[in-house]
């Protein structure tokens, strides 16, 4: 029996015959290699277009969902403080008891202090002072997330944060194309944008917001609009809400 | 000819078999497509991630707002140290430290019906090994929660407030937390950003309610006003049938009070009330000087007896009737000054007329109708002049924006009370009730605000009312409950254990 030069046995003696075909080839002649050449060039541009038109749908789309998460989770924080805007049962909240409080209230829940600027007041902690200023409403607003500012910086398309931390306005949203409050009523009428502060009862919020780049196929900036509202709960208007 | 090692290389068959070449482009290709699209997937996985997490962070607050709402109107009528009372077994899956009791720590930890921790990490739909259990005060749903939907769970617990008596389990001042948090499962197997082991989003949501005991009368018949005049008649009394008595009547029933009794008086209890409680605040014209006046001078002969009660007044032949405005003005019950304010008296009854579970429409005769039972009471509603009686009954809290007419039998069971223009009328029927009465005119300024007149009544025939605290309490235990507070709980404003 003879063996290969791996050492394995083999009894195929039809393959002699190929081996020696395959020994006499020398390589490629000119025009194959410029025939191949040519073709592989044909098929290697084929998929980088393939590729580059999928990349940049990739890349567009990843865009988006990076601005929207971040909207997201900025219109989630302005509701939840929308919510508990003037939770005062301690009273802080000049001549009131709640839950009627709005009636009477010398310091709103909600006061615009502009165009897309709110100052959302309200007392949720503080009791413990031994554990941070954590805990019950302490019957002042002196403490983080009790006064909190939101603003929208139209030249910067920047939404921002004050906290009331001492750490003045953060970011909570890049790309935000436009950015608006609607302040209603009990009765759901539209305030209009200088709202008697005393009638507050609910906020939307809209938000209009753009991918970071332009799509490099169609140049234009892809944009998604987030828009919810809530009732200012702490003030006893405590009904269902849009979610 | 001696081979360079290249060359024998080169002579080696399997190097020089070039259709390997485009195996080996191939491999490269795909490699790095896969590598690619690995990249891709990896982001899109983790874009679903978050996507799923913010998802599911709203559907767990979803589920809390449900439990809260629920549970929030479900505590209407009920008793509340009896909920406090109560303790449940709370299994535990998994093993955590618990606050000293009498830490700062504790009081929050609890309130907490499941803690959060136990609900980030069990997955409720396949639980895991029981460890023990945990006992709850107050808990308002089973002790697994109560399901929403495919993966969506809450709990609801009630607890006391520091309202000073060093009780958790007595309420004492009428305000008391609602605790709710809710769950979203995220899905057997599936990975969080939070790294991978937690097994729910929640949401954790606390309100500080308060029951309001603005109506938490002391008599059966109180009277709010500069005056009273006759409501029918020329006569505030008429004859010598009614009874007005201002013992309390505790473990008294709508039946005893319709069928053959025990005599009412086997039931008396208490040294401290009267039969009719005149209020008026206006300390510059002697408070409700000119209503008892006028109540004690319609009394004639003998009917200043049928004003029985522990107090009574030399002044008015010993009739059981006081000018309680005093009375009001210091009492313990935060709430009690309010009743001081038409405004929020009428404020309180168009919240009322929201949530009421009979509405009468201005000119209602309902003969032989039924307004609830003590198993069942009910919150009634007229909104203007109501005619009441031909056998009918009721239990809970009646409210009338009118005048009031009772005609044949009627009995009711809990707190009347007559607002607007304050006439109550019992002129010639056969009339009980157990619990209390208020009647006040009450005039619309115009501006939204409310100011107080003289009310109207007449009582005669054979007409009983008698003071019930519990009747009184089971009427106002049906109010809508004050939010005092709302707060979305998290670990930034909790104290940590």
């Amino acid at each position: 029996m003879k063996e290969d030069m791996n050492g394995r046995g083999s009894n195929n003696r039809s393959a002699q015959p190929r081996r020696q075909a395959l020994r006499s080839s020398r390589g490629f002649t000119l025009t194959e290699m410029l025939v191949g050449s040519f073709v592989l060039l044909l098929v290697a541009g084929a998929i980088t277009m393939v590729m580059s038109e999928g990349q940049h749908s990739f890349q567009s789309q990843q865009d988006i969902i990076e601005v929207t998460q971040d909207a997201r989770l900025a219109l989630d924080q302005i509701m939840t403080c929308i919510r508990q805007a003037g939770n005062d049962p301690e009273e802080v909240f000049a001549g009131q008891t709640p839950p009627f409080s709005h009636l009477h209230s010398e310091l709103y829940p909600i006061e615009v202090s502009g165009p897309a600027h709110i100052q959302v007041s309200s007392d949720i902690t503080g009791a413990e002072t031994g554990f941070g200023n954590t805990g019950d409403p302490d019957g002042e607003l002196n403490d983080r997330y009790e006064k909190v500012q939101i603003r929208y910086v139209t030249g910067a398309d920047l939404l921002q944060i004050d906290i009331s931390n001492g750490s003045g306005w953060q970011i909570m949203a890049e790309n935000v194309a436009d950015f608006d409050f609607t302040f209603y009523d009990l009765q759901g009428n539209d305030l209009g944008a200088s709202p008697d502060e005393s009638l507050i009862a609910k906020v939307a919020v809209e938000m209009k917001i753009e991918s970071e780049r332009p799509d490099l196929k169609t140049g234009k900036f892809q944009s998604i609009t987030l828009w919810s509202e809530a009732m200012l709960r702490s003030q006893g208007f405590d009904v269902h809400e849009e979610l | 000819m001696a081979v360079s090692p290249r060359e024998a290389l080169l002579r080696e068959p399997i190097m020089r078999d070039e259709r390997g070449m485009a195996l080996l482009l191939v491999m490269m290709v795909s490699v790095m497509l896969g590598l690619l699209g690995l990249s891709m997937a990896f982001d899109s996985v983790n874009d679903m991630t978050i996507s799923h997490e913010m998802g599911n962070r709203r559907k767990a607050f979803v589920a809390a707002d449900l439990g809260y709402n629920k549970y929030k109107n479900e505590l209407r009528g009920s008793q509340l140290d009896a909920i406090l009372a109560t303790v449940t077994s709370v299994p535990r899956y998994i093993s955590y430290a618990e606050p000293g009791s009498g830490t700062v720590p504790f009081v929050y930890f609890s309130r907490d019906p499941v803690t959060p921790m136990e609900a980030m990490n069990v997955d409720f739909d396949n639980l895991p090994t029981l460890i023990g259990t945990r006992s709850v005060n107050g808990l308002l749903t089973p002790a697994v929660g109560d399901v929403t939907g495919a993966g969506g769970r809450y709990w609801v617990k009630l607890s006391d407030n520091d309202d000073g008596d060093s009780d958790l389990t007595v309420d004492a001042d009428g305000r008391f937390y609602l605790r709710v948090l809710g769950i979203q499962s995220n899905g057997a197997g599936r990975a969080s950003t939070y790294g991978g082991t937690v097994k729910n989003s929640i949401a954790v949501m606390e309100a500080m309610l308060e029951r309001d005991m603005t109506l938490d009368l002391s008599a059966p018949f109180t009277l709010y006003g500069p005056g009273v005049n006759p409501a029918s008649g020329g006569n505030l009394f008429n004859g010598n049938s009614f009874d007005i008595d201002g013992y309390d009547h505790p473990g008294m029933t709508l039946a005893n009070l319709m069928g053959s009794p025990p005599s009412h008086t086997t039931f008396h209890s208490g040294t401290t009330t009267a039969a009719i409680d005149a209020i008026w605040d206006d300390s510059g014209a002697g408070d409700a000087d000119d209503l008892m006046t006028d109540v004690c001078s319609d009394l004639s002969g003998p009917q200043a007896a049928n004003l029985d009660g522990p107090i009574t007044d030399p002044a008015c032949g010993d009739a059981s009737i006081q000018d309680a405005t005093d009375n009001v003005r210091s009492d313990s019950n935060p709430d009690a000054t309010n009743i001081f304010d038409a405004t929020y008296v009428m404020t309180f009854v168009e919240n009322m007329a929201k949530v009421a579970d009979i509405k009468l429409a201005h000119g209602t005769n309902a003969s032989g109708q039924d307004f609830g039972t003590d198993a069942d009471p009910k919150v009634t509603y007229c909104s203007g002049d109501c005619t009441l009686g031909g056998g009918g009954s009721g239990a809970g809290l009646l409210i009338a924006r009118g005048r009031v007419d009772f005609n044949a039998t009627f009995a009711y069971h809990g707190l009347i009370v007559v607002v607007g223009a304050g006439e109550m009328d019992q002129a010639g029927s056969n009339v009980g009730i157990l619990g209390g009465l208020f009647v006040a005119k009450t005039i619309d300024n115009g501006d939204g605000t409310w100011s107080y007149g003289s009310p109207a009544v007449t009582v005669a025939g054979n007409s009983n009312f008698y003071l019930q605290a519990d009747g009184i309490a089971l009427g106002y235990s049906l109010m809508t409950l004050k939010l005092l507070s709302w707060r979305e709980i998290t670990r930034e404003i909790e104290p940590a254990f």
